[in-house]
């Protein structure tokens, strides 16, 4: 067993903490990589996900006829209401997504707001919820997932992100480090050669995709960096975060004390025309309303920033009732806020166009397979490392056998899980209750079932298996997609919508690539057990790169 | 003067990945391992040809940077540049590992893509404004 011992090299030291801090909290690391590459595209899952707004994708409406029809809208709807998030059409989303909070109630004492708020999707073209539009948290879930987890309060699933990540950023500076050739080995993968082919691939996705995994291990710990380090503020603004935030004018202030007047919101159409003018016609991306028509009413837009990696773009405020401007936010930011918010922007990829956002996915596929490889790698030198002892006694020592059984869930299960709930969106009634919900639970539930089989029986085959299921539920979603909407491939190649298309196209690429994945583990099942004897001769000094603990 | 535009960015992103994919390849060539990968095992370049193969591999990889910086300017040039390398590089890396006796034509084909990319797109898009 590799120990850490007095006088051991450097390298040697950071091998031992490069396994450790990178094997304790591989499954999550995986479902974390897993989720924020999805979250990559999130608006196109969603709207891959919400069938029946494909049929208006392809309209084009301005931005003012859309604000119109939102302002029109949640006048009908949301008159008394305490604040409107209105975001406007885009290239990514094509619709018009509404939040409101409500007034509170009798009811929603001692809840979070966010029990009291609304949400709508409209089209832009009639300014209506589509009718009979299923119910779906689309790509939502899966960004959420990526740092809040699920069935628990978001602040711990953030502790133990953080904690995770912060294992991540350990283990690929010490993977660095012990990384002994890692120039010499820079564009090397040997094939067919068991534990060897394991390292290169495991060296290659990390190394070559180095500077992407080091700026979002990095950039993820900013973009929480006031909740595991609140210090700063509490210090200074005595824990007043919104006093901070305020400061900083990086956003319009919020929850303003309403005033016992009404009184009518002015025209939208003269703000925007407004902010447009002073910003060189970039556009508007969302306009935030707060006490909606009553005296003390304010109305922020915000800029469309297509040109900045900034999270934060400016925006401009407006008295509600006469349209006057109050207040232009933003624009100029001290360095050190321009430095965190371009990070947490890096980390998001708001900004990113699309040939950008494919390269941030395909890095982020990168990251996946990284992870991947490494769990995997452990179980493939321990379970070697123990082939004599297993081969006499037939038992496999517990912690080897807990590792392989959890990297057969992680790994081949959680695809399951993602295609799962693609496949959920399209086969659960749309009219049932709580269907986002239900949605969420095939997902768990999949997920649950693979991990459970995983402990059963964590094997070749079971391996086989769950990569074949997941390959199969992948392709087979532009097969579902054409027998359940009109916007199939055969449509959506030639007519658009692209993101729909596109959708289609990534899912069957996955599921021909965990298709290939599956069919590896099976062909090298025969020459394998004939090589065995030579493979469990390998001795480590022909292994080279990380030691091996046990 | 805005840098941003001088070069479509479809174009700019072919041309990158080009300008990557040859530039990584010569830089492989000049390490032993993947000459003996193309030559036969235990023939090493010799050092002028590896200082050339070495000085012609970071030129291109610099050219690629170019086509980022001059399509995008530099804060999403650079960006765009280190997805392009990973990309670039793990082409390369599976090149050599599956087929590496085409590794010479996939290097010369890729610059040839790469200097066609930059030097057609100004006729093929019409740079607005």
């Amino acid at each position: 067993m590799t120990e850490l011992r007095k006088g051991q090299g450097l390298r040697q030291a950071m091998a031992w903490l490069h396994t450790w801090s990178g094997l304790l909290v591989c499954w999550f690391l995986f479902l974390v990589f897993c989720g924020g590459t999805a979250s990559y595209y999130r608006d196109e899952i969603s709207v891959w996900m919400k069938p029946e707004l494909h049929a208006s994708l392809n309209s084009k409406v301005s931005e003012v006829d859309a604000a119109q029809r939102a302002y029109t809208f949640l006048q009908r709807e949301a008159p008394n209401a305490e604040r409107w998030f209105i975001s406007l059409p885009d290239e990514r989303n094509p619709t018009i997504s509404l939040f409101w909070l409500r007034k509170p109630t009798a009811e929603d004492k001692g809840k979070n707001n966010r029990a009291r708020l609304e949400t709508r999707t409209l089209d832009p073209a009639t300014g209506e919820p589509i009718a009979g539009a299923r119910e779906t948290r689309g790509g939502d879930f899966l960004y959420r997932l990526h740092f809040d987890l699920h069935y628990m309060p978001a602040i711990w699933a953030r502790w133990i992100i953080g904690f995770c990540t912060m294992f991540m950023l350990v283990a690929i500076i010490s993977g660095v480090i012990t990384h002994r050739r890692i120039f010499a080995d820079f564009f090397t993968f040997r094939a067919r050669k068991g534990q060897r082919s394991w390292l290169d691939a495991h060296n290659a996705v990390a190394v070559l995709a180095l500077p992407f995994h080091l700026m979002i291990t990095y950039t993820g710990l900013v973009t929480l960096m006031l909740l595991y380090m609140p210090w700063g503020i509490q210090s200074v603004y005595k824990g007043d975060e919104r006093a901070f935030n305020t400061e900083l004018a990086a956003r319009a202030p919020r929850n303003l004390k309403a005033s016992k007047d009404s009184a009518p919101l002015a025209p939208i159409a003269p703000m925007m025309a407004q902010a447009n003018a002073r910003w060189n016609d970039s556009g508007i991306q969302r306009i935030t309303v707060e006490q909606p028509n009553n005296a003390s009413a304010t109305v922020a837009l915000t800029r469309r920033d297509e040109r900045s990696m900034r999270t934060t773009p400016p925006s401009m405020v407006f008295t509600g009732p006469t349209g006057e401007l109050k207040a232009t936010l933003g624009e100029e930011m001290a360095g050190a806020s321009a430095t965190r918010f371009t990070m947490v922007g890096l980390h998001v990829a708001h900004f990113a166009p699309t040939l950008l956002r494919v390269l941030f996915f395909l890095s982020g596929i990168a990251g996946t397979l990284m992870v991947a490889t490494g769990a995997v790698m452990w179980a493939v030198k321990t379970r070697q490392h123990h082939a004599k002892r297993i081969a006499a006694t037939g038992c496999t020592p517990f912690g080897l056998r807990l590792v392989e059984a959890l990297n057969l869930g992680a790994i081949a299960g959680l695809p399951i899980a993602f295609a799962t709930y693609f496949w959920a969106n399209r086969l659960l009634p749309v009219d049932i209750p709580q269907r986002s919900a239900a949605e969420i639970q095939a997902f768990f539930a999949a997920w649950a079932a693979a991990a459970v089989l995983a402990q059963i029986r964590p094997t070749r085959g079971m391996w086989r298996v769950q990569l074949w299921i997941g390959a199969a539920l992948f392709a087979g979603l532009p097969v579902l997609n054409a027998f359940t909407t009109s916007t199939h491939l055969g449509v959506t190649l030639f007519h658009g919508p692209a993101v729909v298309a596109g959708f289609d196209l990534t899912v069957l690429a996955l599921g021909i690539g965990l298709g290939s994945a599956a069919w590896l583990v099976g062909k090298r099942k025969a020459p394998r057990k004939a090589a065995a004897p030579k493979t469990a001769k390998a001795t480590p000094s022909n292994v080279k790169g990380i030691e091996v603990p046990q | 003067m805005s840098d941003v535009g001088m070069l479509p960015i479809g174009p700019a992103c072919v041309a990158g990945l080009g300008f990557a994919v040859a530039g990584f390849t010569w830089l492989a060539t000049a390490m032993d391992r993947h000459h003996a990968d193309l030559f036969g095992r235990g023939t090493s370049p010799e050092p002028a040809r590896a200082r050339r193969l070495r000085w012609q591999g970071a030129f291109a990889l610099a050219l690629a940077l170019a086509a980022c910086v001059l399509a995008e300017g530099w804060a999403f040039g650079v960006v765009y540049w280190g997805g392009l390398l990973t990309l670039g590089a793990l082409a390369v890396a599976g090149t050599f590992s599956w087929a590496p006796h085409a590794s010479p034509r996939v290097a010369r084909t890729a610059v040839i893509v790469g200097v066609l990319a930059t030097t057609l797109s100004p006729l093929l898009a019409p740079v607005h404004g």
